[in-house]
């Protein structure tokens, strides 16, 4: 049994030759579009039917992820990157933001606030509010094409403040002097180092005023208020606020999935997605945790719109 | 002594492909076993020890491969068999001295790259990937091609899509080298890939070693 083929050495190395040089060249086209365009194979891991996206929004809301003076923060990018995630992607037809969070700096609430008015435009979205919606958290949730909250949450505080602590006081007590030269008057306003004069809490006051006044405009645009109570920045439990107009209905989690279903048009059995922030590698893991938390330099004092206030735990 | 080189080499690449079946079974572990934080000591601990198997392991295909087209190489019969050994040989430590000389270069510009290994949002990370991704896979695809002529010659279908597959892998592969760290179920699926074409090459083989073993050897030439 001693086969022969017909096979000549040279013509055949030959033409191997040319298969590999053009898997060669095709092996370099793929990796150049996936080193350029890298977003462009992500599609494989997407299971390409129609979902609802769950966006979960817990803690307070920072600019920067770590520890501040509102304790353990959540930065705010990491959520921007799920809504963007989620604008992108075709399957995802509506997006549920489960939010649990006392809100927290003006400008980290208003980024996110921003953010899902731009996925309101493309996908129909539903807030589901557990524990707390309030604030800056309440603000975020305005644009939802309904806002559900589960029995025993606390929602509104429609709002914003600031803390100033004051140590002149104490220092002089100590017989510490602070000298600080400045180029105006009113370059070092809210120092705690000297006394407020009544122009600095003037200017204060106007600081939180326009900042509340652009709050309510937000509020008055999407929600119906019938009790002008709601921005003397107080709470409500979650049936006074659907009595006020803060929220559309009560109910659970599930109600909320089967809500945001019925009002994307999806059928019951339409899957859920819970987008996650993106795990952490293991140099991450290895590399980046050994610089958390990081030391950062904080303002005395922010501009908040957050309920409970924080506290400084010892 | 021509049919032992045969035989030889023929099992070596063979012995290569069964030990590729279990490295992309623990590459497969390896993801789904991953630790979510640095206090996840068993999962470190397990993670560990299939990493440093699994390095080991790819050490021990990477001999094989080279001995067994070393024998093919022996036999004269084809220049492209001593080709691929030394593709083989090679383009894996080529890729491995780009990996470091990128690196030391991204380093020595920019220390604080150290703290900030993100292969997603670092261009200069993602080069080494890039690299590292064509350098390795220029050996494979000569062994690819090379096991696609033994198909032929052994007129043996199973090697044959199995080679044609690997071919496939091969040209795809830096498109999950690039977007593995972020898309694991991209790298479970190129994994779990690998281990079909492994089993079609493996049993393919051993087709073909039963032919030789009924004395056909390698087809004459004209």
């Amino acid at each position: 049994m001693n086969t022969q083929i017909p096979y000549s050495t040279k013509s055949n190395d030959r033409s191997l030759f040319m298969i590999v040089a053009l898997a060669i060249i095709a092996i370099i086209i793929v990796a150049i579009v996936s080193f350029i365009y890298p977003s462009t194979f992500i599609g494989f891991e997407r299971i390409n039917i129609e979902s609802i996206g769950v966006i979960k929004i817990q803690g307070a809301l920072a600019d920067t992820q770590g520890f501040t003076i509102l304790g353990s923060t959540t930065g705010v990018q990491q959520y921007i990157n799920l809504i963007e995630n989620a604008i992108k992607d075709p399957s995802i037809k509506a997006v549920l933001l489960y939010v649990n969070s006392p809100g927290g700096t003006v400008s980290a609430s208003e980024k996110l606030f921003y953010e899902i008015e731009k996925l309101s435009y493309k996908k129909t979205v539903v807030a589901y509010v557990e524990g707390y919606g309030a604030s800056g958290a309440y603000m975020i949730i305005l644009p939802a094409k309904k806002i559900i909250a589960s029995e025993s949450s606390l929602v509104g505080s429609v709002g914003v403040y600031s803390v100033i602590i004051n140590y002149k006081g104490l220092l002089d007590k100590l017989g510490i002097q602070v000298y600080t030269f400045k180029s105006g008057k009113l370059k070092d306003i809210g120092s705690p180092y000297r006394n407020m004069t009544d122009q600095d809490k003037k200017i204060y006051g106007e600081i939180i005023q326009e900042f509340f006044s652009i709050f309510k405009e937000r509020v008055l645009k999407y929600r119906t208020i019938i009790d002008q109570e709601v921005f003397t920045g107080r709470p409500y439990t979650s049936k006074q606020a659907k009595r006020v107009g803060l929220i559309d209905e009560i109910g659970t989690y599930d109600d909320a999935i089967n809500i945001t279903k019925k009002l994307a048009g999806l059928p019951e059995d339409a899957p859920i997605r819970v987008l996650e922030p993106p795990k952490p590698s293991l140099l991450d893991l290895l590399f980046r945790l050994y610089i958390k938390p990081k030391i950062r330099i904080v303002p005395s004092h922010e501009i908040l719109a957050m309920w409970p206030p924080p506290v400084v735990e010892p | 002594m021509m049919a032992k080189h045969l035989y030889n080499g023929i099992s070596k690449i063979k012995s290569s492909e069964f030990w590729k079946i279990i490295f992309s079974i623990i590459g497969i572990l390896i993801i789904i076993l991953k630790p979510r934080s640095l206090f996840d000591i068993i999962r470190i601990l397990l993670v560990s020890i299939l990493g440093i198997f699994s390095m080991i392991l790819s050490l021990t295909i990477w001999v094989f491969k080279i001995l067994g087209w070393g024998y093919l190489c022996k036999l004269k019969i084809k220049n492209f068999y001593c080709w691929t050994r030394l593709a083989i040989l090679i383009f894996p430590i080529l890729g491995l001295l780009a990996m470091i000389i990128v690196f030391i270069t991204v380093f020595l510009n920019n220390p604080s790259y150290i703290y900030q290994l993100n292969f997603d949002s670092n261009k200069e990370l993602r080069l080494i990937l890039f690299f590292t991704a064509i350098f390795f896979s220029v050996g494979y695809i000569f062994e690819s091609v090379a096991i696609y002529d033994l198909s032929i010659v052994y007129k043996n279908k199973t090697l044959k899509y199995g080679s044609i597959m690997y071919l496939l892998a091969v040209i795809i592969s830096p498109i999950i080298s690039m977007n593995s760290t972020r898309n694991l179920y991209l790298s479970i699926l190129g994994n779990m890939f690998q281990v079909v074409i492994s089993l079609f090459i493996y049993n393919g083989l051993s087709n073909v070693q039963k032919t030789i073993i009924y004395d056909q050897q390698y087809p004459r030439y004209r």
